[in-house]
């Protein structure tokens, strides 16, 4: 039995030292290069908050791995084909607007260098980006469809996560 | 299993019909007076105030309309409201969509032609969800203004413009 668990713990180390490492690091990377959501992911920063790729709260090596993996899908696309609001590899200065919502709440619409839009207000996010239809006109933006979105809102709205109040500070 | 409806199901699609005909009336009048109104706060608010208002008059047309005998709370129109924060709602912002308006042939055709793509689009059993009403642009495109003679709908989430007149709408459940 206590062989048995040895070589159980061997192959787990293999796994993480041969599969599970190696990619991390290269989604590490491809993160060094990027900027996602409106705020930077410092060079070999293990995201295991929340982000603007995901509002939620992950916790574990999993997790913390599958945003990583999220991040690293964006960055892969390049400019143009970002798939969320950010600097997504393009440097420069953010256009920022703020306002007083209907209700009171403060909000703030920031256009990052790639054109692509980060609408934040106290209770809800709206993100748009580059429309790539073959028939739009340059410039158009289209609207990002959150996975995680509030019920009820076509999947247009989420709930700000720390990094989006953020903007509001 | 039968295929043939009532009079009743007759009656209520038609009543469908009728209500998203009555609030695209609505838009047409009311859209340019609004959009002035909203161009005198600021620019980032306009977009707001005509969603807004176009939501409210969703509700309170087309929802109230159909909303006999059973409470209906229809998908938000187009970006849905501002003025409740994180609903997309103006009025119950805490009720949840059971049902959404969809888009058909008139001439229960298999197909409806899509002029954004130039291309015609095979039907789904249930139709097209209804996105918003728009009007096709000079450089093929689209733009939130009167006439509004297209609707937009997202088809696996890329744009396609479809022609008011060939459309009947009917409402369907909402999946959950």
């Amino acid at each position: 039995m206590a062989v048995k668990g040895k070589t159980l713990s061997a192959l787990i180390a293999l796994l993480i030292t041969a599969v599970i490492a190696p990619n991390l690091a290269s989604a590490e990377r491809a993160f060094e290069k990027t900027r996602v959501g409106g705020f930077d992911v410092p060079a070999g920063t293990r995201i295991e908050g929340p982000t603007a790729l995901s509002p939620r709260t992950h916790q574990g090596i999993e997790h913390a791995y599958g945003e990583i993996a999220s991040g690293y899908v964006v960055a892969a696309r390049g400019v143009g084909a970002a798939s969320r609001a950010g600097y997504n590899g393009v440097q420069g200065p953010v256009q920022m607007v703020t306002r007083v919502t209907r209700d009171g709440s403060r909000a703030a619409r920031i256009q990052f260098p790639d054109k692509s839009i980060l609408d934040v207000s106290m209770s809800r996010v709206k993100e748009f980006i580059q429309n790539l239809h073959p028939k739009a006109p340059p410039g158009s933006l289209q609207r990002v469809i959150f996975d995680d979105a509030i019920e009820g809102t076509k999947g247009l709205k989420r709930v700000p996560g720390p990094e989006d109040l953020w903007w509001l500070e | 299993m039968s295929t043939s409806r009532t009079n009743e199901d007759v009656d209520f699609s038609a009543q469908v019909d009728r209500a998203v005909v009555t609030f695209l009336q609505i838009l047409r009048s009311g859209w340019e007076g609004v959009a002035t109104l909203a161009k005198t706060t600021k620019q980032e608010v306009v977009a707001e105030m005509l969603s807004d208002w176009a939501q409210s008059n969703w509700e309170m047309v087309v929802e109230a309309a159909i909303s006999t005998p059973a409470m209906v709370f229809l998908d938000p129109y187009g970006d849905g409201a501002e003025a409740n924060g994180a609903s997309s709602r103006i009025w119950m912002p805490e009720a949840k969509p059971t049902h959404a308006i969809h888009i058909v042939s008139r001439m229960r055709a298999a197909v409806l032609w899509d002029v954004l793509s130039e291309a015609n689009r095979t039907l789904p059993r249930e139709g097209f969800a209804i996105d918003r009403f728009v009007t096709r642009s000079v450089d093929g495109w689209y733009e939130e203004k009167p006439p509004f003679d297209h609707v937009l709908s997202y088809i696996d989430g890329s744009e396609a413009l479809f022609r008011v007149e060939d459309l009947e709408f009917v409402v369907q459940r909402t999946q959950t």
